[in-house]
């Protein structure tokens, strides 16, 4: 997995379930506490609400124990912080759904064109094959290694654009990849 | 508490384009392999970086606030103590307030009767010379106005004709002597009248010394407290003889030592009592029975699980004493953790309950 976290964390994280001290999974949480208040940011739109969901989902840590060996805690986190504000959002009584392994996996996948080691002859040939503003964007991010702002300046679009036509292109690109494989 | 992660640091100067067009490539293309951060991004593009960094700061208190018990147990001292401060800061205002009224009329009275003298010699030695009968006369009916002025104004006049002033003066100081004459009167008198206005005060200071006083409490001095064994068990009892305590005030140190004490005791006999529901037992009976899911397979039977309890009552920390299946638990759980609060005498109270499935 590109951008594993440290393994401090996970450490961390072991501790505080045999020891049980909430210190440690306060330290835990403070560092990627950030992450998890853009993520409840983004679904709850309000910032008092994304900081109350910020709060439940540090208690939920606390008091829910995950069975399975958790490889990346940050994932853990993520999966855990969307799950629990997209239940909110829908107004359903937030419940406790055991997180497996596959969620974490499905969370994190990384896209071919992320990856270090990439097939760069097939993706040129799946690349050719999209929409010419997403073609246009994903190619100039990703080969051009032009930020967002630069993209946006350059084609007169607005950044969200940008970004919306790397995502696109990015998921169509995999779709193609795996078609061809 | 500044939250300053370096997360929300890189966040932040993404935010306010303090990077250059590379080091932005950079970040963003670390989001855009990692789904966490990009989504994050996500929530905080429509925030400005000031009200993120106190947006954090906020949550970082609340956090401090979860990890930290020692640190709620810090402010309810600091509540406590402020509790007090503002118990004797009523209790005074009363007694001051009360004695105030009181030396206003008693000072009416005691000018009115005493000074007559007084101020007859004074404006014979003073005034004899220079003031005419006439004069006299006026000056006369003009200082009793003033005085009367005076009393009415209860000690804050201010001499605005300085022909007086002088004649005045010693009158005033007659007055303050009566005045602390009735002061003393009125400082007992009140005291009995108060006696039960100030009940809830003298309560607070108790429950305040208890504070103090418990710490060095002994159960030797338990055992010895004679008056206040009887009402162990009767904390309102307690309070009344807490307050003929004061009244009497003989011995009243050792009484109060000796109450506080008792009062400890039936304290921690209070926080051996288990939580129940703030509802209700049966109330949260009919909650269990109205939002229990089953389904079928499921055997009959209870599931028993402990709890504590945070500081709005909701139960935490669940744990299965005693499991039926694996769904059951579960179920229990949610019901529990869904369910209305709790309340307990302590902070730290663990709670039993059992889930009955039909």
């Amino acid at each position: 997995m590109a951008n594993a976290p440290t393994l401090s964390d996970e450490e961390l994280y072991r501790a505080f379930l045999s020891t049980q001290d909430t210190k440690i999974l306060g330290e835990i949480y403070r560092k990627n506490m950030a992450l998890v208040f853009g993520v409840c940011m983004k679904y709850m739109g309000e910032k008092h609400e994304a900081q109350d969901a910020t709060m439940e989902i540090f208690e939920r840590l606390l008091t829910q124990h995950i069975k399975t060996e958790i490889k990346s805690f940050r994932a853990y986190l993520y999966v855990m912080s969307k799950n629990h504000c997209l239940m909110k959002k829908r107004g359903e009584k937030v419940i406790h759904v055991q997180i497996t392994e596959s969620d974490m996996e499905l969370a994190m996948e990384v896209h071919p064109i992320d990856e270090s080691e990439r097939n760069e002859a097939r993706l040129k040939t799946c690349l050719n094959e999209l929409k010419d503003m997403q073609k246009t964007c994903v190619e100039l991010f990703y080969l051009g290694k032009r930020s967002y702002m630069e993209i946006s300046n350059e084609l007169r679009v607005t950044i969200n654009a940008v970004k919306s036509n790397i995502q696109n292109g990015k998921r169509n690109l995999k779709l193609c990849l795996e078609h061809k494989s | 508490m500044k939250h300053d992660s370096e997360i929300l640091k890189r966040i932040k100067s993404y935010f306010m384009r303090r990077k250059s067009a590379d080091e932005a490539y950079e970040f963003e293309l670390e989001a855009e392999r990692d789904p966490f951060l990009y989504e994050a991004l996500e929530g905080f593009e429509s925030m400005l970086s000031s009200d993120m960094q106190q947006s954090m700061d906020e949550l970082d208190d609340r956090l401090d606030a979860k990890i930290k018990p020692a640190f709620n147990w810090a402010s309810m001292k600091m509540a406590a103590t402020v509790l007090l401060t503002i118990g004797i800061g009523i209790s005074l205002y009363f007694i001051v307030f009360n004695t105030e009224s009181k030396v206003g009329e008693v000072a009416n009275e005691s000018v009115e009767t005493k000074s007559y003298e007084p101020r007859q010699n004074e404006l014979v030695f003073d005034t004899l010379g220079e003031i005419s009968p006439n004069a006299y006369a006026v000056a006369e009916e003009e200082t009793y106005k003033a005085i009367e002025d005076e009393s009415a104004e209860n000690g804050t006049y201010a001499a605005n004709e300085p022909d007086l002033e002088l004649k005045t003066t010693p009158i005033q100081k007659e007055s303050v002597e009566s005045e602390s004459d009735s002061y003393a009167w009125t400082d007992t008198q009140s005291k009995k009248e108060s006696k039960f206005k100030a009940n809830d005060e003298d309560d607070t200071i108790i429950a305040m010394e208890e504070v103090v006083v418990s710490k060095n409490a002994t159960s030797h001095g338990f055992v010895n407290a004679e008056p206040a064994s009887a009402s162990q068990d009767k904390p309102l009892r307690l309070k009344e003889s807490s307050a003929s305590a004061t009244v009497t005030e003989s011995s009243v140190d050792y009484a109060a030592e000796n109450i506080s004490s008792t009062e400890k005791r039936t304290g921690e006999k209070l926080e051996e009592t288990p939580p129940k529901p703030a509802v209700g037992k049966s109330a949260f009976d009919s909650y269990v029975n109205k939002n229990i899911k089953t389904s079928e397979g499921m055997p009959r039977g209870t599931v028993s699980l402990s709890f504590e309890l945070d500081r709005n009552g909701i139960p935490k920390k669940i744990q299965v004493t005693k499991s039926l299946c694996a769904a059951c638990d579960a179920e229990a759980i949610r019901l529990l953790e869904n369910g209305p609060a709790w309340e307990a005498d302590s902070k730290k109270a663990t709670g039993n309950v059992d889930i009955q499935f039909p």
